[in-house]
């Protein structure tokens, strides 16, 4: 990718942040004080289901058939334009046709469904991830 | 990182009782440097960085009968991580008007920070980065500048390899444009 070679150049070589002197040293001893401190303990969770409004989630289905009906598009667009040797140069292209919006709700849709464990989902709608 | 870190052992003696905490602070001391860079780099002050690093241990040690081994405790860790980083910066953007952020700027903040060293070229990264939306950001920063695999990233993220890709393809385009802008 030629704009991926040209933003290389502005890597630093090194880590321009730093952490104050000892910090990560002290870091563990400050927290598991913070804990004693508070007496805090392991709780079992009580994960409360949270049902998503209807609305919202007939918004993200449709966001999500929009990005698959234009993934669709964009396919077939490009499986026919390779057909007829007309090239419609990289990926890249295709991939440019997507609003920031959309790549975003694409984003949501998959952390959403793609988890396996209930557990989580239920974790991450609780969290109002 | 700690010199021996046996995984399985940790996750079997954080389930009892009597050796939780050790192993805890075990976990903590193994993972602490890891998280706190991803932290870093999404919320860009060391202060900041450190509250949300001591919430996700929290968090985690709250929930630690919830953990039920099927994923790895890192990425466990670093989901918790990410969904405190998340919500540590929305809470910030709901308390600071647009307006006080564009006076302040990324750049001006960091040229006053006293753990930051970089010179212009690294202020002007981190201000075209600071313009991307923050999944397209963590995306970014993983792969950029900690030159993760999309497939760990995958699995970290919950997010399809082709998303994720498709995701650092336009933060690359946004970061080229606005160095370009800058020519």
């Amino acid at each position: 990718m030629k704009e991926e070679d040209y933003i290389k150049q502005f890597k630093p070589h090194e880590n321009p942040f730093r952490t104050p002197e000892g910090y990560f040293e002290g870091f563990t001893g400050r927290l598991m004080q913070r804990i004693q401190d508070k007496g805090l303990q392991p709780q079992i969770l009580q994960t409360k289901r949270v049902q998503m409004p209807l609305w919202k989630r007939w918004v993200r289905y449709s966001a999500a058939a929009v990005v698959a009906g234009v993934c669709m598009v964009t396919g077939s667009y490009l499986y026919v334009n390779r057909q007829s040797s007309q090239l419609y140069a990289t990926s890249a292209q295709a991939i440019d046709a997507f609003s920031d919006e959309q790549l975003d709700e694409a984003l949501n849709y998959e952390i959403v469904c793609g988890l396996v464990d209930n557990n989580q989902i239920e974790y991450y709608l609780t969290e109002a991830y | 990182m700690s010199p021996k870190w046996d995984e399985q052992l940790i996750v079997e003696q954080l389930r009892d009782n009597r050796q939780r905490e050790q192993a805890f602070t075990l976990l903590v001391d193994h993972f602490k440097e890891q998280l706190y860079w991803q932290i870093r780099r999404m919320v860009l002050s060391h202060d900041d960085a450190d509250d949300v690093l001591q919430n996700t241990f929290l968090k985690a040690w709250m929930g630690l009968d919830g953990f039920r081994g099927e994923a790895k405790l890192s990425t466990w860790l670093f989901r918790i991580a990410n969904n405190e980083t998340l919500n540590f910066l929305e809470r910030k953007r709901q308390t600071l008007s647009l307006d006080d952020e564009a006076a302040i700027g990324v750049a001006t903040r960091l040229e006053s920070d006293p753990y930051f060293d970089g010179d212009e070229t690294a202020l002007q990264l981190q201000q075209a980065v600071a313009q991307l939306p923050e999944k397209q950001r963590q995306v970014f920063n993983l792969k950029y500048f900690e030159e993760m695999k999309y497939e760990d990233m995958s699995a970290l993220l919950g997010t399809s390899v082709g998303a994720l890709k498709a995701s650092y393809h336009h933060a690359v385009r946004k970061i080229s444009v606005f160095f370009h802008s800058l020519d």
